[in-house]
């Protein structure tokens, strides 16, 4: 089976960000390929993606590596195959500083055909740069979109034509796109790209095998626009948020009444609304927190692609929402199947996070002259010194240039998934009503709202107190403490086929269980 | 829990070498051994004062059920504390708070105590036995006797308590006893 996902803006940008965690948390398909879409190539939203996905590509194929280092092959940690194209991101328009005038060659145009142009859009939206995006314009978006999409050249649309003769090969192909309803590039991109791989799958006459879904974010954040310098400035408005979101169902519900696009849609969205503490236009000062609505998306991503989903012919349309009152809880997280519980796989990874970050990790950074201290240890001894021995050399080679690079993207790795969930637990609710109570993280990290480049900070060091409150760490939970996981990766069964770091590094993850 | 109870099973592995010496020893006295035997003859050159014996008029037929019941008795108890001493040691390492790497061997310090108060109780009894008027049968004893018995139930019993939480030591808290951390990592 091949699943591909793509992120349609910032929105799309960061609900892909919410399926990386989830994928090496153990919730995602066998393989993915991820793409996004963004003509705000530099949006801080994607710019964080980008690296993550980068992230996420090293680490697992270092770590799934048969021949040095391999989690194995039943590991549920980093167990999608997640890949993308050199540059994962695809700008619908090219060049420096493109502006719709020239992207339709507006001066070439016959006169007729101009004063059409002159009523879908006035000058100030014909002359717009576009290089930061189409600031939650989609009349610009989508001209621009079909001015574009589907070359078969580029590296891009490539992989979903290569999806659809794969389909047509008899193999089952799964597509889904994500993004906002209401904002320029998603708003526009969402039901343009969706047509336009319809579109080819019908020219390539590709009639099974072959399924499309979509998430639509509904509004879920709005934030405060500063009053000084904006004059002139194209940007979206919250206001309008809502007035869009309107005029996009009902342009969906009449799509989806005469054709069948998709497969299945997964709508969500968020009430009140989160609010963020900083508004910026775009570009890479635009790097808005993960909000637990797009943690939804990503998990109906994750469902769709997952093997007991059965597509009926019909199309179908799934609402999620939490429960009503205020407090958030693992409970509102559903699961990605019978056999994927959302919450048991997500606090396995953020207990593995806690205890790789300061437990573990650190003890294995450095020289062999500075972690030999752990050398008879139990742990130690089983699943690093027998696994980093080097026979030829009789020296135990954990300390060795390649093997620390390991271990510190491991660690840095960890860092990124508890910003991630320590953002989302703040930032989704701050200045509203609303409390979520996922995790208990003001022991490890301090949140500042305001501080747009790193809301969150992860403590460096813990003192002893601060680690006690490891088994606190998880809410609505029977909790695990360090010294069960020091007792769990002393007594784990390695597996056969586990190599190198990848036996500790699983073992570690496992033992994170509750 | 289950890892609990492997400690328990290895610990038990440990001391079974030695519990079996012990065991042997005690079975043969309850049920008695013959005058003819290697154990009766060792008893009659070494252990008894056989000349306060022949003093009092009585021989080693005579005393030999007030001898037996004392050695027994005495292993008994001794063979109770070293299982009860190594089993708890083993079951109860597994809670000691070794939450992070190179944390184990700060509980050496628990194990030195646990094992001294051990030694100390060991002594205890095999000095109540052979010093008190509890048993009749001391005063049959020779000094050197009375030596031999301390000497040899304090070194059979201490390595049966060392072998017992060598093996059932949890494996994360193996740095915390003497040698255990040189057992192989999957063991």
């Amino acid at each position: 089976m091949k699943n591909f996902i793509i992120g349609i803006g910032g929105t799309g940008a960061k609900c892909l960000e919410h399926l990386l965690h989830c994928c090496s948390a153990g919730l995602g398909p066998k393989n993915l390929w991820a793409g996004m879409v963004d003509q705000d190539e530099a949006n801080g939203n994607v710019s964080r993606t980008k690296i993550l996905l980068s992230k996420y590509m090293n680490l697992r194929s270092s770590l799934r590596n048969e021949s040095k280092h391999d989690l194995a092959k039943d590991s549920n940690l980093f167990k999608t195959n997640v890949t993308a194209n050199n540059d994962s991101v695809w700008l619908p328009l090219k060049g420096a500083d493109p502006t719709l005038e020239e992207v339709i060659n507006y001066n070439m145009l016959k006169p007729e055909v101009k004063g059409l142009i002159n009523c879908l859009y006035d000058p100030e939206e014909r002359m717009q740069n576009l290089s930061e995006g189409f600031r939650a314009r989609p009349n610009i978006g989508a001209a621009a979109m079909l001015a574009t999409t589907a070359n078969e050249d580029d590296p891009f649309w490539s992989q979903i034509y290569k999806a659809i003769d794969a389909a047509r090969g008899g193999e089952q192909v799964k597509v889904f796109i994500i993004s906002s309803i209401f904002g320029g590039t998603g708003a526009s991109g969402f039901p343009n790209i969706a047509r336009r791989i319809k579109q080819i799958q019908q020219e390539k006459n590709v009639t099974s095998n072959f399924h499309l879904g979509g998430a639509l974010m509904l509004p879920y954040f709005n934030y405060e626009v500063p009053e000084e310098n904006m004059e002139g400035e194209l940007f979206g408005k919250p206001e309008e948020f809502l007035d869009q979101t309107k005029g996009a169902l009902e342009y969906y519900a009449k799509l989806f009444e005469h054709n069948k696009i998709f497969d299945q849609v997964y709508v969500s969205g968020w009430d009140p609304l989160s609010k963020l503490a900083n508004f910026k236009m775009g570009g890479n000062l635009q790097n808005n927190p993960p909000l637990f609505p797009e943690l939804y998306a990503a998990l109906g991503a994750l469902r769709f692609f997952s093997e007991d989903n059965s597509i009926s012919e019909n199309q179908e349309i799934f609402h999620i929402g939490k429960n009503e009152s205020n407090d958030i809880l693992w409970s509102d997280i559903p699961n990605v199947s019978n056999n994927l519980n959302s919450k048991d796989y997500l606090s396995k990874l953020i207990r593995f996070s806690f205890s790789y970050n300061w437990m573990y990790g650190p003890a294995l950074t450095g020289s062999w002259s500075k972690i030999k201290k752990y050398q008879n240890e139990n742990w130690f001894k089983r699943l690093i010194y027998k696994n980093t021995y080097n026979y030829e050399t009789k020296s135990c080679e954990v300390g060795h240039e390649q093997n620390q690079e390991i271990i510190i993207s491991m660690q840095e790795y960890c860092q990124d998934v508890l910003t991630w969930i320590t953002d989302m637990q703040y930032s989704t609710v701050a200045n509203t009503d609303q409390k979520m109570d996922l995790i208990v993280s003001d022991f490890f990290s301090e949140f500042k709202a305001k501080n747009t480049s790193k809301r969150v900070d992860i403590k460096e060091k813990l003192n002893a107190t601060e680690k006690n409150q490891f088994n606190t760490l998880i809410n609505d939970s029977k909790n695990l403490k360090l010294l069960n996981i020091m007792s769990n990766i002393s007594y784990k069964k390695t597996y056969k086929d586990q190599k190198g770091l990848g036996v500790f590094i699983d073992i570690l993850f496992r033992s994170c269980e509750q | 829990m289950i890892n609990i109870f492997r400690s328990l099973f290895l610990s038990l592995i440990g001391l079974g070498p030695f519990a079996a010496i012990s065991i042997f020893f005690i079975v043969s006295m309850i049920v008695g051994i013959g005058p003819e035997s290697a154990l009766a003859t060792y008893f009659g050159d070494y252990i008894i004062n056989s000349e306060s014996l022949a003093d009092a008029g009585d021989s080693f037929e005579d005393v030999s059920s007030y001898l037996f019941r004392f050695f027994y008795e005495l292993n008994i108890a001794l063979l109770s504390l070293t299982i009860i001493a190594a089993l708890s040691w083993s079951a109860s390492s597994h809670y000691l708070n070794i939450d992070a790497p190179g944390k184990a061997k700060i509980y050496f310090i628990h194990w030195a105590i646990f094992s001294s108060i051990f030694v100390g109780l060991l002594v205890a009894i095999i000095l109540y036995f052979t010093q008190s008027t509890a048993y009749l049968a001391q005063q049959f004893l020779s000094g050197s006797g009375k030596t031999q018995i301390i000497l040899i139930s304090l070194v059979l019993y201490i390595i049966m308590y060392y072998a017992g939480v060598l093996l059932g030591t949890a494996r994360f808290a193996r740095s915390s006893v003497l040698l255990a951390n040189k057992l192989p990592g999957g063991f």
